[in-house]
């Protein structure tokens, strides 16, 4: 399997088709003294409603690409832009899922999923069936009124994750959000995410250290290397993809490839 | 942190729950029966030391104290002839009481307001610096003189003075929580859409409202002993100059009395407030889902 | 409950210092510079403001020149004469000199006072509170009665000692004892739950006994805590000894700053503030200085 150089993979594209473009970007961190540039000059290109999965070893870039796609973090140079307009702030439409919780624990379960729409004013009417759908689907029903802190790891994701789609976003953009979960857990939620995705058609950048998760998620890999795109694979196997995966020679090849890129850096 | 903050039991995130350690022990519902008998104790060798000096003009027993103060509950002649403008016990309560509490909650307010922001808006820190800073190095008693000769004996002076302390003790407080709150929980609000004033109102302020509570708990503890001061150093009323009154002419048992009524004021002003502090703090500790 | 987190990048720990959406404000020391600058300016206006419409401004609001060229001398009648010199009190006649000597003569006795007071308080707070940690209603009643005594006005208890111990260093120190001692309590129970029992174990096993443990290893490793409650014990033990010395003592600074603000002399009650807020600064630091190298000896 052939990986495409970034050149390759930008042609043919029509601009409406484009959900996130990034052109140039730069960005640099002052760590101890001493300079870091770990975006410099990249660009990508995510077509509308395409998972890509961003892999890699901590420590590469991977967040702080998703951060500044998110608008938290003002790159030096460079742009993004996505068909809501240039990319300077945070804004409902990028939604996010972290690595660590970052849903309120102040609020009960019910609460944390109409956080977002509650936020920006939307009326009780609107969100509610939304709310109670996802809540549903997530399988938290029974624990509406939990308070965060009485669940577990792998409930607290589903939480953001139900709180997010509540919100409605056409981009969602998700930093290794279950690296610290087991195994078993990691495997459920994973599930359920490509449910919701394939629900809702969202634009998913997916940020993840781990190749099995990489493969069984992505539309397209990309790997990061010397702050630009080393690596842009498309993943050809065909959804819905399980566990057979695993024991596909074209998957184990692929992985064996992707492992072996990874290590070039 | 400031010292001060986490004196004041602040934490620097929402608990996720942890091992309870030797806490665990005792077995519920029963924790209030040590502490009772530990202020049993005290009484009875309060009452003990108080038979053995035999002076009730060095060392008055519970009891004496405890019938001085139901007769000068409602009236006291006593403090009539030494010039009080209130001359009972409880109305002495009543006006130090008033004072304390009405300029504890707006200085409380004004703390919680301006500490948040000064967290958050650069040029609202700059303005509030010199009082973080210095507040902590600087017993408020000192500025109690001033508020004496500024305003007289009046209850101008005592309020301002008591919404002063307030509003920088809980801004200290309010400030070092807002700044220890880790990043991403306003980051996911504003991935949602929250502009910065949303953030503030709906991610700052109920994140740190446990904490600032508490600070809002030490506050109201040491404004009473700040009010008595400021009220011996000279006021036409109030526990304060009731107590400057008896010790000068040597009654104990008064001064005793005095001060375990200001005392017993200021307990369940503070039962009320923990008790408030509880419901907000639900999220915290609640163990099984509700 | 929940897995090990994975760890993060470096990078990231300087996330906070790029311009990013959401952020923390800084402490400024220019900004603090400034408002003492400007805390001086307003009041040397106002003091003009009442030096043109006030009889006897120097009664309210004097401008700080004034309060520091007759505030000084002034407080010569504050001056027992012990270190030397012919002050008021022994005839002579009032000068800045003297005013100074005042100023440190009262110190020293204020100072003598604090520094035993706090001295008592930590010791007979710490050990209390490791003796208290043995047992568990030991810990439950003393909590109890120091729970309620908390509430208890402190600063009103100031006639209560003077009453008892007289009108002398005693009554000053016994306050303070009495004022900071539940506090170090508080700190070292508290500081005791929270050490971790896996550290203990650790020093079983290399033979410890339970003496030992609670004498020496306990002790070091509450250290951080306790500095910390230290802090706090030391500024409010200048407080309480501000409070017992306007109550009936004849000497120290606050029976100066008492007698300035019977007489209406408020250039002496500004330069015994400016005093009093020196010397717990200065506290403050050191005992932080010191509680830090007593640390770094105890790792």
């Amino acid at each position: 399997m052939t990986g495409l150089t970034q050149t390759e993979a930008t042609t043919g594209q029509t601009v409406d088709d484009v959900a996130v473009d990034v052109r140039g970007l730069t960005i640099t961190f002052t760590a101890a003294g001493k300079t870091i540039t770990p975006i410099d000059g990249l660009d990508l290109q995510v077509r509308r409603g395409e998972l890509v999965c961003i892999l890699g070893p901590s420590g590469q870039g991977k967040s702080t690409l998703l951060r500044a796609v998110a608008g938290l973090t003002r790159p030096d140079a460079g742009s993004i832009t996505t068909p809501e307009g240039a990319v300077t702030e945070p804004g409902a439409e990028r939604g996010m899922v972290f690595q660590q919780d970052a849903i309120p624990m102040w609020l009960r379960v019910q609460d944390n999923v109409a956080f977002g729409p509650k936020l920006r004013g939307v009326p009780r009417a609107e969100y509610q069936p939304t709310v109670d759908h996802l809540i549903e689907e997530v399988g938290l029903d029974e624990w509406r009124r939990a308070w965060p802190r009485q669940l577990s790891g792998g409930m607290r994701k589903r939480v953001a994750i139900a709180a997010v789609f509540a919100n409605e976003p056409s981009i969602l953009l998700m930093d290794e959000p279950f690296g610290a979960l087991d195994f078993f857990t990691r495997e459920k939620l994973q599930g359920l995410l490509l449910q919701l995705w394939a629900e809702t058609a969202k634009t998913v950048l997916f940020v993840t250290h781990d190749v099995d998760e990489a493969l069984l998620l992505a539309d397209r890999i990309v790997i990061l290397g010397k702050g630009r795109v080393a690596q842009d694979i498309t993943v050809p196997f065909a959804r819905p993809r399980g566990d057979d995966l695993r024991s596909d020679p074209a998957a184990i090849e692929l992985r064996q490839e992707l492992i072996g890129r990874l290590g070039e850096k | 942190m400031t010292i001060l903050a986490s004196r004041l039991g602040a934490t620097t995130e929402p608990e996720t729950g942890g091992p309870d350690r030797r806490s665990s022990r005792a077995r519920p519902g029963t924790a209030w029966l040590w502490p009772l008998v530990g202020v049993i104790g005290f009484v009875l060798v309060w009452a003990l030391l108080a038979a053995l000096v035999r002076s009730s003009a060095v060392l008055p027993g519970p009891w004496e104290v405890a019938k001085n103060f139901a007769a000068n509950f409602n009236g006291s002649p006593a403090l009539k002839y030494l010039g009080l403008d209130v001359t009972s016990y409880v109305g002495n309560l009543g006006y130090t009481g008033s004072i304390v509490l009405s300029g504890w909650l707006i200085g409380a307010v004004i703390g919680v307001v301006t500490g948040l922001a000064s967290a958050r808006t650069q040029w609202v820190r700059n303005l509030v610096e010199p009082v973080t800073t210095v507040f902590g190095v600087v017993p408020i008693l000192v500025a109690a003189p001033f508020a004496l000769v500024w305003f007289g004996t009046s209850t101008t002076g005592k309020f301002l003075l008591i919404v002063f302390f307030s509003a920088a003790t809980v801004l200290v407080v309010a400030q070092s929580a807002a700044l220890a709150l880790p990043l991403r929980y306003e980051e996911y609000a504003a991935t949602l859409g929250g502009g910065s004033s949303a953030r503030l109102r709906r991610v700052v302020f109920p994140a740190t409202l446990t904490t600032t509570l508490t600070g809002l708990r030490a506050a109201l503890g040491q404004a009473w002993g700040l009010e008595v001061v400021a009220e011996l150093l000279g006021a036409p009323a109030g526990i304060g100059r009731a107590i400057a009154v008896r010790a000068g002419t040597g009654d104990i048992a008064s001064v005793i009395a005095l001060i375990l009524a200001l005392g017993i004021l200021a307990l369940l002003c503070d039962a009320v407030l923990s008790l408030i502090v509880r419901q907000f703090a639900q999220w915290q500790t609640d163990k099984e889902p509700s | 409950m929940s897995a090990p987190t994975v760890t993060r990048p470096v990078v990231t720990a300087s996330r906070a210092s790029r311009s990013g959406t959401v952020t923390r404000t800084r402490p400024s020391l220019k900004a603090l510079g400034a408002g003492i600058v400007l805390f001086a300016v307003a009041w040397e206006a106002i003091a003009l403001v009442f030096a043109h419409t006030v009889a006897h401004p120097e009664y309210v609001m004097p401008d700080l020149w004034y309060a520091l060229r007759t505030g000084l001398p002034g407080l010569s009648d504050y001056y027992s004469g012990r270190l030397g010199g012919h002050p008021p009190a022994l005839g002579g006649s009032q000068s800045a000199w003297l005013g100074i000597l005042a100023l440190v003569d009262n110190s020293l006795t204020s100072l003598y006072r604090v520094v035993l007071g706090l001295a008592g308080g930590v010791v007979i707070g710490v050990t209390a509170g490791l003796a208290m940690s043995w047992s568990r209603p030991l810990r439950g009643a003393f909590g109890g009665v120091a729970n309620l005594s908390r509430m208890m006005p402190l600063l009103a208890m100031g006639p209560l000692f003077t009453l008892w111990f007289g009108a002398g260093s005693a009554a000053s120190i016994a306050f303070i004892v009495f004022s900071v001692a539940p506090i170090m309590l508080m700190a070292t129970t508290t500081a005791v739950e929270r050490l971790d029992p896996d550290q203990l174990a650790w020093a079983r096993t290399l033979g410890a006994g339970h003496w030992r443990i609670w004498t020496q290893v306990v002790p070091r490793s509450i250290v951080p805590e306790v500095a910390g409650a230290l802090s706090v014990a030391s500024v409010l033990a200048w407080s309480v000894l501000l409070a017992s010395e306007l109550w009936g003592i004849q000497d120290g600074l606050g029976w100066a700053m008492g007698q300035a603000l019977g007489f209406t002399q408020i250039s002496e009650v500004m330069i015994i503030a400016l005093t009093f807020i020196i010397l717990t600064f200065c506290t403050v630091r050191l005992l932080g200085a010191a509680v830090r190298r007593l640390s770094r000896w105890a790792d």
